[in-house]
């Protein structure tokens, strides 16, 4: 438990946290991608149903604590097309626990012009910022390592989704209610998480078309969406891939989003005009990913929660 | 009847799972990727001990399990039930062989015990750390032998048996930690 009036952090720690963001700053500035701040308070949020926005000021009026500078970073990628990165606060409602706190700091940078492999390499050149030792990182393939940690095929029905989740203690109504791909979650948070990048940091690749965010579909496979995720000891660090830059795909995704929203009983926000107005202007091949900062640095110190590499964490 | 969402979870709270009470020892927060984020908790039953984990999808709400703790004084066994009072309001409570379990042969009237109470009747009694009682059978005493080493077993007035030291005579008032049954000194009545 945090004392009143202290940060919780040696100054070994706060040093370590100021080393990292200014090697960050560093490596940027060297490369020619230059440092933007977009706004925190918008009257919109992310889409997605499964990021809980925080919601500030008057009910009638709310506005939003950005969960990430994405949409905002797109428009100056429409607008100027040229390598542009973000390092600071971004915030989640009601996220709390050993690898989350309601306020965490994130690095989001994009490349115009970039392959999704291009920007991984470009990934492990900032693990090198805090880990010189990682030289390589292995990618493994989102469907087998499901099937490898679960003995299921991610597709496999509703029925024995669920009955694989039940011998994990699974609560009934969760087990009754949940949809296949929440007990797909379910079972990837549980069962292959926990084990990927135990000796090394790896990428995940190959992820299904529904998981696609806001990432391009595999012009050759188009059942799978050009994303990537980075694991190290079992956190995921970092969520990135080519980004979709067709008006209509978009629009018929953030919908799906929001009538999830509906249906789910979540607030439901206004579809975002200034993205929507980026993707009219026309949005530039590009690459984009965001990283968890604090996680990197628990991650690369050994630490057992954010909290302990955060100054001021909550409990 | 109180409900409570995931985002309350925290150590302490007491809950109702499948129609037991519950403790959370601990909560953790788990999130994939992109997708649900889901709440993880280990949870003692309060009635056998046994701690169990178990997953909730973020938002799911559990009923509160009505529990609460107090202290009581033991009055009595009646051959079925052990008789409690609250020192106050001088209101009793019965607890039966399941509540009281293993920890009957620490129960010494006047004594006061730490009731867990769920839906007002006892599931679990816990002695004091430290109890007081009598020795009824040992071996003799071995006079001057105050050393303490090698030691023997002695039954008291509750029925309980502890490893005592050598010098220790029938009759005798013993001081023993309830928490490990073992010894911890002679009592001058």
């Amino acid at each position: 438990m945090r004392e009143h009036g202290r940060s919780g952090l040696s100054w070994e720690r706060l040093r370590q946290r100021a080393d990292l963001m200014a090697a960050i700053r560093a490596y940027f500035a060297a490369c020619g991608v230059v440092e933007v701040d977009t706004p925190s308070l918008r009257i919109t949020c992310a889409s997605d149903p499964h990021i809980p926005a925080l919601a500030v000021g008057e009910a009638a009026e709310p506005q939003f604590l950005q969960s990430s500078p994405e949409a905002l970073m797109k428009c100056l990628l429409a607008e100027h097309g040229r390598p542009i990165y973000q390092l600071g606060k971004v915030y989640r409602a009601g996220e709390l626990g050993r690898l989350h706190q309601p306020e965490f700091t994130m690095l989001e940078w994009y490349r115009p012009g970039w392959s999704m492999q291009n920007l991984m390499d470009e990934v492990v050149a900032i693990l090198r910022l805090v880990e010189p030792a990682v030289t390589q990182v292995d990618t493994v393939d989102w469907r087998s390592v499901f099937v490898d940690h679960t003995s299921l095929e991610p597709e496999a029905d509703r029925h024995a989704l669920a009955q694989r989740a039940a011998g994990l203690g699974v609560s009934r109504q969760l087990l009754e209610t949940a949809d296949p791909r929440a007990l797909r979650d379910l079972l990837f948070s549980h069962c292959v998480q926990p084990t990927l990048g135990q000796d090394r940091p790896v990428f995940v690749t190959g992820f299904p078309a529904e998981e696609a965010a806001f990432a391009r579909l595999d012009p050759a496979d188009d059942t799978r969406a050009l994303r990537f995720e980075l694991y190290w000891a079992g956190v995921e660090l970092a969520n990135g891939g080519e980004e979709l830059t067709e008006l209509d795909a978009w629009r018929r995704r953030a919908s799906a989003d929001l009538e999830y929203r509906r249906r789910a009983g979540l607030p439901v926000m206004a579809i975002d005009a200034d993205w929507v107005a980026a993707l009219e202007l026309g949005l530039p091949a590009a690459s984009g990913v965001a990283l968890g900062v604090d996680r990197l640095l628990m991650c690369a110190l050994g630490a057992n929660a954010v909290g302990h590499v955060m100054p001021f964490a909550r409990d | 009847m109180t409900t409570y969402a995931t985002n309350q979870f925290k150590s302490g709270l007491k809950i109702l799972l499948d129609g037991d009470p519950y403790t959370i020892v601990e909560n953790e927060f788990v999130k994939p990727g992109k997708g649900q984020a889901f709440s993880r908790v280990r949870v003692r039953n309060l009635k056998n001990g046994r701690v169990v984990e178990k997953t909730f999808k973020s938002g799911d709400t559990v009923e509160g399990a009505d529990v609460m703790e107090l202290d009581l004084q033991y009055l009595y066994y009646d051959g079925e039930f052990w008789h409690f009072m609250e020192p106050v309001s001088f209101e009793q409570y019965s607890a039966d062989e399941v509540a009281v379990g293993d920890n009957k042969i620490w129960l010494k009237e006047q004594d006061v015990c730490k009731l867990m109470l769920w839906n007002g009747s006892p599931i679990s009694v816990e002695p004091p750390n430290f109890v007081e009682l009598k020795v009824t059978e040992t071996d003799p005493g071995v006079r001057g032998d105050t050393s303490g080493g090698g030691g023997k077993p002695a039954t008291l007035e509750t029925g309980a048996v502890v490893r005592v030291p050598l010098f220790v005579e029938e009759g005798e008032l013993l001081k023993v930690d309830t928490r490990t049954a073992e010894y911890v000194s002679r009592v001058k009545e």
